[in-house]
């Protein structure tokens, strides 16, 4: 199979530019990030017949080559730079028929730098019930380039288009008067060949003397020539922009007079829908029923997944370990590899239902009306409207929902999301939460519908919430970037989930997850491993030979002993070694060093804590929470013989695990996300030490 | 007249853009001057506005709409 060539799909965001990629390419799309950034890069291909093939790529939603979010630079960059591996030779530009002329502004850029556009003018199925139409073939004379009317939903078009893609690639685009001037006083002030000041090369040397500092020179004149040659011109950017945007839509009203009829008004479903979802009071209540619903599905629906994942595992790594020959290289294998990757997958049931419903509910366009309902709450706390779908994420696991923060424009808002958002409660927390409230309040129903762990249990959560909220205002008011944000933005149409949309959007949020998060649990599982298998040689001799004395005198069973061995064998590890090193720090918070070498597995993920404690109270790593939890309740200290787990010490660890981060796939994501390593170490000291506070207030309130 | 003052429900023409990068923000997602505009519900305490431009409906802020100018009639 030979590639042929390369295509980016460009277009506005809600312009179905999505659903048309996903039609297209059908199942043979990638999912990844572009190359140095964590934006999301889709890439799917088109055969022809056997011999050839195409590839796609799906570009961030972009207004035009003049952006502000980080994901619509990425795309001017990408389309200004020929030597970017993802550089197109051809563009499908994606347009809403329902909003032609609002969409064309990007296109009419695109053409004037001289590429092979094709224009689709998109969800042409939509129009029959909006009494819209949209003359294609009058447009396609008058743009001068192929214009095919499509519909991903109903699958119109879509071969012409393949075919016109092809054409395309063989035969290029012949060149075309652009449609905007760039001024002739302006260029012969530059010190250029006249040929360069004609055509697509006068705008190119326009749009780069707006991004000289960010984009490569097409001749590799340094930067220090493009500020020079501003000064000397007097070139102010933000102006010259305005006049051109402006120019350019005049020039696209002017070209669409008679190729599209108008619209009737009529009071549409949507606006029925949007006087009560949208109502300043009845709007967020509906939100807060809908979110509960969500959580609510989450944990009906993901427990039997999840099941299935763990005791699946579980049976994978007795079987290779009875059939691999036992050493350490056995030992690696089913105590450091698999459970890393069962602790990666386990999450999968829970975050694939979250990034479900909350796309779906984007699909709905409910989201958009979420974001208008709390942007000025969030606001307040240095935030944006667009921060209430990253803190939900939250829910699931931090570091798809820190992804999802770049659609928000302002470096400000978006910094802030993305360091408060692992103060919301994840997934990971929830097995240690399981274990240890029931060491705080024995249960009790209160009414029909609550019971008195239920009700610790959620204001787990809301400490989390409150925690992100007052964090975000104190950074708010600490950092001093000032903040350019707008909010703008569309509230589109309620209507039907594409659901191809909604499958793709989970199947990249949970890929995210296993491959961002998942080599770095994988790393450290293996990691732990060695630091609990493997300790001072003649420590760990002693602690084998007192444990298997205990054992016989005891008189104990082979299981018990093997329990009691492993205990023994783990507190002579060297996670043990730096257990009883920590303790001094974790004791003001009513800490044993055996909860703090758990504490230290537990930075692999949060839940390994509970596996690690059984195997630290030599209770066996495969029991299930209930019994750990009824095992760890009879625990005493040996020396004072005072319950260990009583409520003054499990408060302080449920207060640790609220807010504490510990979690390294989360600061190596913000670590990528920010560009630099201050950012997650900030995160981590302050959120760490905030649970190290409220830990030890916790501890010597409850005491 | 600022499009924050316009009542619920009162229609207004966008009138010239300055430039600005709240303007040039308006500009790229096509909402032009002379468009048709008006508020369809607002959020309390200065709070977000839902507001009709053309046949779209658009999310703006209060701080927002202050600075966008429009004509009635």
């Amino acid at each position: 199979m030979a590639f042929i060539g390369t295509v980016a799909l460009v277009g506005n965001p809600n312009s179905g530019k999505s659903s048309l990629f996903n039609v297209l390419t059908g199942g043979s799309q990638k999912v990844g990030n572009f190359p140095g950034v964590t934006v999301e890069r889709k890439t799917g291909y088109i055969n022809y017949g056997k011999e050839e093939s195409i590839r796609i790529i799906d570009m961030p939603g972009s207004y035009s080559l003049y952006p502000t979010a980080s994901d619509e630079k990425l795309v001017t960059r990408i389309l200004l730079d020929k030597q970017h591996p993802d550089h197109p030779d051809v563009i499908v530009y994606t347009a809403d028929a329902n909003h032609l002329e609002e969409q064309l502004l990007l296109l009419t850029q695109l053409i004037d730098l001289g590429f092979s556009v094709i224009l689709t003018v998109n969800m042409v199925d939509e129009l029959k019930a909006g009494d819209k139409i949209v003359r294609v073939s009058s447009l396609e004379r008058r743009l001068k380039i192929p214009v095919i009317g499509v519909s991903s939903r109903q699958k119109v078009g879509l071969q012409a288009l393949k075919e016109e893609i092809a054409r395309m690639i063989r035969d290029g685009q012949g060149v075309r008067t652009p449609f905007y001037k760039v001024s002739e006083s302006w260029l012969s002030n530059l010190p250029v060949n006249p040929e360069e000041q004609q055509g697509a090369s006068a705008f190119r040397l326009l749009v780069q003397a707006h991004h000289f500092d960010w984009i490569p020179d097409p001749n590799n004149l340094p930067i220090e020539v493009w500020q020079k040659r501003i000064k000397d011109n007097g070139f102010e950017a933000l102006n010259a922009q305005v006049e051109e945007i402006y120019e350019r839509h005049e020039l696209i009203q002017k070209l669409l007079r008679g190729v599209i009829s108008r619209p009737k008004g009529r009071s549409s479903l949507s606006d029925r829908l949007d006087t009560v979802l949208t109502h300043w009071l009845a709007g967020p209540i509906i939100f807060g029923i809908a979110m509960l619903f969500v959580f609510q599905a989450i944990f009906a629906w993901a427990s039997y997944p999840m099941d299935a994942i763990e005791s699946g595992f579980g049976y994978i790594g007795a079987s290779l370990g009875n059939i691999l020959p036992s050493g350490w290289f056995n030992d690696l294998v089913t105590q450091g590899v698999i459970p890393g990757l069962s602790g990666v997958l386990i999450f999968v049931p829970q975050i694939a239902i979250l990034f479900f419903l909350i796309s779906l509910l984007d699909e709905l366009g409910y989201m958009a009306r979420a974001v208008y309902l709390f942007d000025h709450f969030f606001q307040r706390f240095g935030m944006n409207g667009r921060s209430v779908v990253a803190l939900i994420s939250g829910g699931a696991c931090a570091i798809p929902a820190i992804m999802s923060t770049r659609t928000i424009a302002d470096w400000k808002e978006r910094l802030i999301t993305i360091l408060v958002t692992p103060f919301i409660s994840c997934s990971a927390r929830i097995p240690v939460y399981t274990v240890l409230v029931a060491f705080i309040v024995p249960y009790r129903k209160i009414g029909i519908f609550f019971n008195t762990q239920g009700l610790v249990f959620a204001s787990l959560y809301i400490l989390g919430i409150v925690a992100a909220l007052l964090s975000a205002f104190v950074i708010k008011k600490v950092l001093r970037t000032k903040s350019f944000s707008f909010l703008i933005m569309d509230l589109p149409p309620y209507r039907f989930p594409d659901w191809t949309n909604v499958w793709s959007n989970v199947r990249s949020k949970v890929m995210t997850f296993v491959i961002e998060a998942g080599k770095i649990i994988l790393m450290i599982s293996i990691i732990l491993w060695l630091l609990a298998s493997y300790g001072p040689p003649k420590k760990m001799e002693a602690a084998l030979r007192q444990a298997e004395q205990i054992a016989m005198e005891g008189e104990m069973t082979d299981q018990e002993a093997k329990d009691l061995i492993a205990a023994h064998q783990l507190e002579a590890s060297f996670a043990g070694v730096i257990g009883q090193a920590i303790e001094p720090v974790i004791k003001p918070l009513g800490f044993d060093w055996k909860i703090g070498i758990a504490l230290i597995t537990s930075f692999a993920a949060r839940e390994v804590f509970v596996g690690s404690m059984a195997t630290i109270y030599s209770i066996g790593s495969e029991a299930n929470e209930y019994r750990i939890r009824e095992h760890l309740a009879k625990q005493r200290d040996p020396t004072t013989q005072k319950l260990i787990f009583d409520r003054p010490t499990a408060l302080s660890l449920l207060l640790f695990f609220v807010f504490a981060m510990q979690c390294m796939s989360t600061l190596a994501v913000v670590k990528k996300e920010t560009d630099s390593w201050k950012w997650p170490v900030i995160q981590f000291t302050f959120m760490t030490a905030t649970a190290y506070v409220a830990s030890w207030v916790g501890f010597v309130v409850m005491s | 007249m600022r499009l924050s003052d316009l009542k619920i429900g009162e229609v207004g023409i966008l009138d010239i853009f300055p430039s600005s990068y709240l303007h040039h923000r308006l500009l790229t997602m096509g909402l032009t001057p002379g468009k048709k505009v008006s508020i369809v519900r607002r959020l309390p305490f200065r709070g977000n506005l839902y507001v009709k431009i053309g046949n779209r409906k658009l999310a703006l802020r209060f701080k927002e709409a202050e600075h966008i100018d429009v004509m009635t009639k």
